[in-house]
């Protein structure tokens, strides 16, 4: 198994003052693979990828990055190159000049290093002759960060470590430049760790996602496993919007259990292993697998509810309906229902039971889910 | 008008109006005091003329003021640069609080005494037959007097004493203005922590060390206790030529001509330096 | 590794050797004015008081010292109140000549201190004789750039929008400031309050030009004294001067913080 991993995290523990933030921290990164550290801030991620730099260094533990354990190696003899949110282009410097740097330190000849500067510049999508003698003042945002990239790839690193690279840009360029940061490491093949608290760009990007939660790995798996299969109420929590139910199994039957919430609310789901009679869960079902209308919808699940309030979103809305005594947040197409919802109206709402997700436990709602 | 929403430019009108009469206004007086004659009775007639100019600019002895007066600035602030860096670059780089404040506090102090008392302990050390006197001799090092006071070296010693916290605090201000992730990205880029100093951080503490050296020049061009008390008026420099010429020989109008050209030279040229540096120089730091 | 840690002890030994190397006239001063010698010497033998008795007995320091005293004391409250208001001019408000009126105010720090002395003296002198007014005028001019400095640096600190909201509740300018800005810029007053007078009290070079045998500053004493009277007692008298100014500075310390003044 250990010869598959490029990068090996054991075992890791690093502590700020008396502040524990890893403890007994273990990853395992595959050659060539995008992984994307993801979390709350304060969660780790950027200690992680702070530890695999050699910027600073564990009290516990052993980081491999290929076959050489590194954890006593500083960072700039580690061949892991690494992307900053801020760029940190060196202000006094040239584009050329910046992306050279590290060929410069390797001693290389001019002649290869005008040719590798001109490579990368144009793998960036950068027109070598136009950028070369500009400053880094002088350039946009999203001119600085395809550089910045340029530069940490043209040393051939073994890792490329990207800390929230995009965070600085707006929208528009942040969606462009997601596209090309991973054409480009897909071409490359090179082991990738980004670290971002934007999970729409962890879901786009990865391979793999590892969502940390003070200081522990809540869950590691693609995308796709991580979104329609959370693992623990943080991780449904944390990706996407979802609606948390608390509730009560009331009959176990051949096939499928009746969660009883309240007293007039019955939801018919799956069996799970845990289940047992009089046992609480929670059930999770995200806010777009909801299916809503305005007439009576035919099947297993389905409630009258009264709408509380809406959002329109252009293209979707969000619909705040009263079950009972509960709430649930609906996400649909805005042509889905006759016409905008009011305040007061009757609509029904169905909890299909192949969308619903049930975890043992009662678990807390928290006000983050808005 | 917009009387009313200027009305808080009064707030402001004591302070310029006190310059303006006690300050701008007495300054012309020496450029006018210059040009006069200077009469050993009367000590200046307002007769008009250029020979104190003339006199500043080309007798020997004058001359030879300005070249020490040069000459000291510039070696001590060479020497400033040189001793403060290393200090300004460990508080800078200091993760303790308490040390960058005690720190702080004890480099500071002895310049907020006054530059009397400092000179005054410097005499003590350095006299003939002073501290350093005997120690050297203690330790045969020496035989006679020891010769640093009335000499250039007892003066650039004063100097760069005072000079030295000054600089630091400027150099420490430069030093952690710098932006910790380039000196991260260099090193991921392969630069050992030697080589991410020489090519990040020193050019990039490079216009703190311009802009700290013109004022320690500029201060020790126009320093009078401290060269005054060390070199005890053998060793000739411009304020001393203006003390003597106005308090000992009363000879006003030459007084104020070796004023005007230190003023000169000092404020003014200055003053163009650090304009035409800022433009041209340092343009990568208005980014 | 090891070689950053090797740099960084080296680092940090010499910059404590800089701290030894700036504390040492302070010490020889304070510690020579308890020598039993009838000369000046460093390392003094010590311990006797006989020179501290005869500076406080000496006529001349006491003169010296009560003039310092009474400048100061005049100079530092108006210089603080003319450095206030123009402090809040620079800070509070946007206008064209903003840099230009920063560069005016600190003009008095930018010219040759000997230069400005000279100019005081040859200007008040041609009124007559100089009195204790003018040095009064002169020192509250040297001492106002840096009081709009550390005043400035305070009153960046504070926030506008607390004298503006004081505003709307219906308190006018004098007194929302009064009320509100004021009091949390006190730190900064008291600091600069305290800077003004040291640096009053210690100023040499306007002191010696336009001072005269009957209005001779204790720093212009002791300045005259070395040439001519270097005796212990004259230590003692630049210990006391060291010593007012230590307690100053540690006072200034506990309200702004040292480095202010440099930053």
């Amino acid at each position: 198994m250990e010869e598959n991993f490029h990068i090996r995290m054991i075992n890791i523990s690093k502590s700020f003052d008396k502040n524990k933030v890893l403890e007994n921290f273990n990853l395992n990164i595959k050659k060539g693979e995008f992984i994307t550290i993801l979390g709350p801030s304060g969660c780790g991620k950027t200690t992680t990828l702070n530890l695999l730099a050699g910027f600073i260094f564990s009290e516990k533990g052993e980081i491999w990055i290929g076959d050489n354990e590194v954890s006593n190696i500083p960072s700039h003899k580690r061949g892991a190159s690494m992307v900053f949110q801020n760029y940190a282009l060196f202000p006094h410097m040239t584009v050329y000049d910046n992306v050279a740097f590290g060929l410069k330190i390797r001693k290389l000849s001019k002649n290869i290093i005008v040719k590798k500067v001109d490579e990368l510049l144009t793998l960036v999508g950068l027109e070598f002759i136009k950028y070369k003698d500009r400053y880094p003042h002088q350039l946009s945002g999203g001119e600085q960060q395809r550089i910045s990239l340029a530069r940490a790839l043209v040393i051939d690193p073994e890792i490329l470590l990207l800390d929230e690279p995009l965070s600085n840009l707006d929208a528009k360029l942040r969606n462009n430049m997601r596209v090309e940061i991973k054409n480009i490491q897909e071409k490359l093949g090179i082991t990738t760790i980004y670290v971002t608290h934007d999970q729409e760009e962890a879901l786009a990007l990865s391979d793999r996602i590892a969502l940390l939660n003070n200081g522990e790995i809540e869950q590691i798996a693609t995308p796709k496993q991580i979104y329609n299969s959370p693992n623990s109420k943080f991780v449904a929590d944390f990706i996407g919007h979802s609606n948390f139910i608390i509730g009560k199994i009331s009959e176990i039957l051949q096939d499928k259990a009746i969660i009883k919430i309240f007293d007039n609310l019955d939801i018919h789901t799956d069996l799970s292993s845990f289940m047992k009679k009089n046992k609480q869960v929670t059930l999770i079902i995200r806010d777009e697998n909801i299916v809503i209308s305005n007439n009576k919808i035919i099947g297993e699940n389905v409630f009258e509810g009264e709408v509380d309030s809406s959002l329109y979103l252009g293209p979707f809305q969000r619909i705040y309906v009263r079950v009972g005594e509960v709430t649930l947040t609906v996400y649909c197409k805005a042509e889905q229902l006759r016409k905008t919802p009011i305040k007061g109206e009757s609509i029904f709402v169905q909890l299909e039971r192949n969308q619903l997700m049930i975890l043992p436990g009662e678990l807390d709602i928290d006000s983050s889910q808005t | 008008m917009t009387l009313r929403k200027h009305r808080w430019a009064f707030l402001a009108l004591p302070n310029i109006l006190l310059l303006m009469l006690f300050f701008i206004w007495p300054l012309l007086y020496i450029l006018l005091y210059s040009i006069y004659t200077y009469d050993p009775f009367q000590i200046f007639i307002r007769k008009f003329t250029w020979e104190n100019y003339v006199k500043v600019l080309t007798n020997d002895l004058y001359v030879n003021a300005i070249f020490n007066t040069f000459q000291l600035a510039i070696i001590v602030t060479f020497f400033v640069i040189i001793m403060a860096y290393p200090v300004a670059y460990y508080l800078a780089r200091t993760k303790s609080k308490t040390e960058d404040t005690i720190i702080s506090f004890m480099i500071l102090a002895p310049v907020l005494i006054s530059v009397v008392t400092t000179s005054f302990s410097w005499v003590i050390l350095l006299s003939p037959f002073g501290t350093l006197y005997r120690i050297l001799n203690a330790l045969n090092l020496i035989d006679g007097p020891l010769r640093i006071m009335f000499t250039k070296t007892g003066i650039i010693i004063g100097l760069t004493y005072g000079q030295i916290a000054y600089m630091v605090m400027t150099l420490r201000s430069a030093l952690s203005n710098i932006d910790w992730s380039l000196i991260k990205a260099a090193k991921v880029l392969g630069a050992s922590p030697a080589r991410a100093f020489y090519e990040i951080t020193l050019p990039l503490s490079l216009p703190g060390v311009f802009f700290g050296a013109i004022v320690t020049f500029s201060l020790s061009l126009s320093s009078f206790v401290t060269p005054y008390l060390l070199g005890s008026r053998l060793v000739k420099v411009m304020s001393i030529f203006i003390y003597d010429n106005i308090v000992s020989v009363y000879n006003w109008p030459l007084g104020s001509a070796t004023a005007t050209v230190l003023f000169i030279i000092t404020t003014i040229l200055l003053g163009l330096i650090t304009y035409i540096f800022e433009k041209r120089l340092f343009g990568w730091l208005k980014y | 590794m090891v070689e950053i840690l090797r740099t960084n002890k080296i680092i940090k030994t010499y910059t404590y050797l800089i701290l030894v190397f700036l504390w040492i006239p302070l010490f020889v001063i304070l510690s020579s004015s308890f020598t039993k010698t009838n000369f000046i010497s460093f390392p003094p033998e010590l311990f006797s008081l006989k020179w501290w008795m005869k500076f406080i007995a000496t006529d001349t320091y006491k003169r010296s010292t009560w003039l310092s005293i009474r400048i100061s004391t005049i100079v530092a409250p108006i210089s603080l109140i003319i450095g206030l208001l123009s402090s809040i001019v620079l800070v509070r408000y946007r206008f064209k000549g903003r840099n230009l009126f920063k560069i005016f105010f600190n003009m008095p720090y930018t010219i040759p201190q000997v230069v400005f002395a000279l100019s005081a003296l040859l200007f008040f002198t041609s009124f007559g004789h100089i009195n204790i007014i003018h040095f009064i005028i002169c020192h509250i001019i040297i001492t106002l750039p840096f009081n709009i400095k550390i005043i400035s640096a305070s009153l960046q600190l504070t926030d506008p929008n607390l004298e503006k909201s004081a505003r709307v509740l219906g308190a006018n300018e004098i007194t929302s400031f009064y009320k509100i800005t004021l009091p949390l810029i006190k730190p900064g007053l008291i600091g600069a309050f305290l800077h003004t007078f040291l640096s009053s009290f210690n100023n040499t070079t306007i002191a010696i030009f336009i001072g005269t045998p009957k209005l001779w500053t204790l720093p212009a004493r002791i300045f005259s004294e070395i040439e001519f009277h270097a005796y212990p007692d004259l230590v003692a008298a630049a210990s006391f001067s060291m010593i007012l100014s230590f307690i100053f500075m540690l006072l200034i310390h506990k309200y702004i913080g040292i480095s202010s003044l440099y930053k």
